[in-house]
């Protein structure tokens, strides 16, 4: 039975200040107080109530696991989860990996890959994981409300002994107002009620540091699933906080893998501002919606580990830096709160106890699994996209593993993920070009609307949503956006499109490098999005090109469309035809190229030249075959050269101060391999100017 | 020293843990060559170890799965609460607070009391702690915060390296226990710094 803990308020006269502390990278409240030492008195009564609550819900929750026990075990979840429950450093890896699950449910079966985070001071450790099975008995996801983890029989007795605790600390904050302390614990009971309306009211009325006020109002939209809002409050947070403490609170170490995250931390935290806009801004997930989501909820993380910290046990866990607290702070920095926790037992702890103390490490009972929902993305790309943003290809980021069914799989564990409302996948191929202008440079993009999680939701588009189907078919809006910095997009075109179609689209960019974003949202209220991000670096426009200089543009892969594409007239139109993909079928061997020259006028003489070239690279075999004339060489070239100006041929010229030509041609490459080639278009003009450009395409069976 | 009890104790364990796991496999003619089954029976030899270690560890904490323990004699009880058994766990931090220790026994008629001072203190000496706090009994048994329980009660209290002894003469307490013979109690111990804990312990009449 649970105790129900009430307290009255008193407030008595004492000498000691409460001392600072830290778990992880994040900044303690524990020392946040209007400083007079009768607050620290009546912090000392309110200590023990929550203490005394928290140890309510533990009880609570630990009959909750109990009564989900029976089934567990019955089915051998328990011996499952065991060894992420029972998280040890000096653990075999394949313990926690290696458990094949032959239930015949698809997301159960696979590898359990993980990510230990032992703490720096303990032999304390933690195994973030994916859901080891997709249905927990009476549990909520407690990632969204932290009485999930609690059978519904015993929500509403903890909704009431909260209730009597805020109740508590609203009269302690009358006497109180300035303290940092008691609004934080206002704030998150609040939100652990769900009365997130309530929480916001708690938030604005703060009257504590202005740091961690603003603190609290971003947290509390970012539980309202309020972005723009909580990102908001986190820029003025980040403006009014101290610049050591936000060098401290700012610090995105912990996301990044081993190697890069030790070169981070010699960086300085005037060069980590820059470092860290860069950072964030690369991790938006999506940039054509309002905030990013990502910083967003990285901030919110930042708060809920400074309000769990605020003392040194939240419900379960021990947030104390000596009992192995900074190991959980890092599980929160990196992967937020799970969404639900396994917990196998007073003997399992027993065992798990006495096993750290084997280590001289304190216990830090209850140990439970850390588990996450599939749903997760991640977006913060490679640390070298960081570094250089601009060089950036279609794999610079690694949102999410799915199977050829478009489900998401547990065989991946990332440094770092967090959830979006709507699922977010990575569109593959693009076919990008930049074609020069007076001023500007157009930008062309191709991408097809192709992915298994697309596939999935035209298959059966109400899946899991409850939604009556769509009566019209499904489509995409999708969007070409560039950003060249931090806080900087630009929005060039929108296109409505339908899944699996190739979407061309193009627009004016300056000639500075930029960050190119496709992205699509599926229409009809599927929860789904889709893109694919890279960095183009264009070439200077018409104007800034240096007189005589001769140039080309990208040769283009324009989709003949069985012949219904008419190339002979060129035009910049013909990039509404571009190919999604440069990746060549079977089927597709015969395409169009398009490409403009700069610099040659129609009265100019000018030999041009097509080259096709294998880009395969040889085998020590091949490369003996040929040294014996026994093998051909895959690589030799195919070439095609030809002198203009000639009637036959249907250039076109927009004469100018730069004079600007657009050519056509057909290819059939039906008689070469399977293999990568590159296609090379060189033009020479009679007095030895030289200009070459190409375009890679891959040729499939 | 309960530490170096402890530690010596579980170092033995840790060592037994490779040992058994170096045991030679006696194979069988029908066995297939060990270096084609090398990995599982490594693996097998491992999950081996794991239980002894599980079952070992089990036996060493089925003792303790009942922190301390009550004896009620006919004039008084004496209550034994297993200390942590790392002293650093007690007094992890220097905070303002209050200690508390409380013990609640729910069979037949509730009962609690808690062992706390009035006011809140700073320091970690349990001894000099501990000399300032009170009994006191709770009027709603269960059902009220440590820091509301006001009811008059005798009792003292002393600690040692592994135990925390409560001792009590007060009569409405003792002839509570005796009337009523709870077999089991939990206890809880509060920190001032918000970590709590609790064991189950317990209860013989003498």
């Amino acid at each position: 039975m649970v105790n129900a803990l009430f307290l009255v308020l008193h407030t008595l006269s004492l000498p000691a200040a409460t001392p600072a502390r830290s778990v992880g990278n994040v900044a303690s409240v524990r020392h946040m107080a209007s400083g007079a030492a009768d607050s620290l008195a009546t912090r000392a009564r309110l200590t023990q109530s929550i203490s005394e609550f928290h140890l309510a819900w533990q009880r609570a929750w630990r009959e909750s696991e109990k009564a989900r026990s029976a089934n567990a075990l019955s089915d051998g979840l328990a011996n499952r989860r065991s060894p992420f429950a029972t998280c040890r450093p000096d653990a075999k890896p394949e313990l926690l990996v290696t458990r094949k699950i032959s239930t015949g449910d698809s997301l159960e079966f696979g590898l359990y890959q993980h990510r230990l985070i032992r703490s720096r001071q303990t032999w304390y450790a933690v195994c973030p994981t994916w859901l080891i099975s997709t249905s927990v008995n009476n549990a909520d996801d407690e990632s969204r409300s932290l009485d999930g983890a609690l059978i519904p029989a015993w929500r509403t007795r903890i909704h009431t002994l909260r209730d009597a605790l805020l109740r508590q600390l609203d009269s302690a904050a009358i006497a109180w107002p300035a303290d940092g302390w008691i609004a934080g614990f206002r704030t998150r009971f609040r939100i652990d009620q769900g009365d997130t309306i309530q929480a916001l009211a708690t938030a604005r009325s703060c009257q504590s540091d202005a740091w961690w006020c603003a603190a609290l109002l971003g947290y509390t939209y970012a539980r309202q699933e309020n972005a723009a809002e909580a990102e908001r409050a986190f820029r003025e947070m980040e403006r009014v906080m101290p610049p050591a403490k936000r060098c401290q609170w700012d610090d995105v170490g912990e996301l990044l893998p081993a190697i890069e995250r030790k070169h981070y931390s010699t960086i300085g935290c005037k060069e980590r501002l820059e470092l860290n806009a860069r950072f964030w801004w690369l991790a938006d997930p999506y940039f054509r919606t309002a905030g990013n989501e990502r910083w967003v909820e990285q901030h919110a993380r930042r708060v809920r580990i400074v309000l769990l910290n605020a003392l040194a046990q939240d419900e379960r866990y021990v947030w104390s830096e000596k009992s192995g607290g900074d190991a959980l702070a890092e599980l929160v920095t990196r992967y937020g709160w799970p969404s639900y926790t396994a917990w196998l037992g007073d003997s399992a702890d027993r065992v798990q106890t006495l096993y750290l103390a084997s280590h001289a490490s304190p216990r830090a009972a209850p140990y439970t699994t850390f588990e996450y929902t599939l749903d997760r993305v991640h977006t913060i790309p490679s640390w070298q996209t960081v570094l250089a943003p601009f060089t950036a290809g279609e794999t610079s980021w690694f949102l999410a593993k799915n199977n050829d069914d478009g489900l998401m799989t547990t065989d991946w564990w990332p440094d770092e993920h967090f959830r979006r409302a709507r699922r977010l996948v990575q569109l593959g191929d693009v076919q990008t070009a930049t074609l020069r202008r007076q001023s500007h440079i157009v930008l062309a993009s191709a991408v097809e609307l192709r992915h298994p999680a697309i596939k999935l939701v035209v298959a059966r588009p109400a899946t899991g949503s409850g939604s009556t189907p769509p009566t019209s078919p499904i489509t995409f809006d999708v969007m070409l956006l560039t950003s060249s910095a931090p806080n900087r997009v630009d929005s060039l075109a929108q296109v409505v499109a339908r899944p699996g179609s190739a979407v061309a689209m193009r627009g004016l960019i300056g000639p500075g490098p930029a960050l190119v974003s496709i992205e699509a949202s599926a229409s009809g209220g599927i929860p789904l999005d889709a893109r694919v991000r890279f960095g183009v670096q264009p070439p200077v426009p018409l104007d800034s090109m240096k007189p005589r200089e001769i140039a080309l543009s990208d040769p283009v892969v324009i989709d003949l469309g069985e012949g219904k594409t008419d190339i002979r007239v060129p035009s910049e139109d013909l990039l509404d035809h571009m190919m999604g993909r440069v990746q060549l079928g079977a089927t597709e061997r015969r395409i169009g190229l398009y490409w403009e020259s700069y610099g040659i006028s129609a009265t100019d003489t000018v030999t041009l030249s097509i080259r096709i070239t294998s880009d395969a690279g040889l085998s020590a075999a091949r490369r003996l075959g040929m040294a014996i004339n026994v093998a051909s060489n895959p690589n030799r070239s195919i070439e095609q050269r030809w002198t203009e100006p000639d009637a036959e041929r249907g250039t076109r010229t927009l004469e100018g101060p730069v004079p600007v030509q657009m050519r056509t041609i057909v290819l059939n490459l039906s008689q070469l391999d399977p293999s990568p080639y590159i296609i090379e278009i060189r033009a020479e003009t009679r007095d030895g100017r030289v200009a070459v450009s190409e375009r890679r395409v891959v040729l499939t069976r | 020293m309960p530490v170096l009890r402890v530690c010596g104790l579980l170092s033995a364990l840790c060592i037994a843990l490779p040992l058994s796991a170096q045991r030679p496999v006696r194979r069988r003619p029908s066995d297939p060559p060990p270096t084609s089954r090398a990995d599982s029976l490594k693996a097998d030899l491992d999950r081996k170890a794991e239980k002894i270690e599980l079952e070992r560890a089990n036996k060493r904490t089925a003792a303790d799965s009942v922190g301390g323990g009550a004896v009620v004699e006919k004039d008084r009880v004496v209550f034994t609460l297993v200390r942590p058994k790392i002293r650093s766990l007690l007094a992890t931090e220097r905070s303002t607070g209050h200690y508390v220790w409380r013990v609640d026994v729910t069979t037949g008629e509730p009962m609690s009391f808690v062992v706390t001072t009035d006011t809140a203190v700073s320091g970690d000496n349990l001894s000099r702690i501990l000399r300032a706090s009170h009994f006191r009994r709770c009027d709603d048994p269960l059902n009220i915060s440590a820091l509301r329980c006001a009811g008059a009660m005798s009792g003292s209290a002393r600690i040692s390296d592994n135990e925390l002894r409560l001792e009590s003469r007060d009569t409405a307490i003792v002839a509570h226990l005796r009337k009523f013979r709870p077999a089991m109690g939990m206890h809880h111990t509060f920190e001032p710094h918000g970590r709590f804990y609790s064991d189950q312990f317990h209860i013989v009449y003498r």
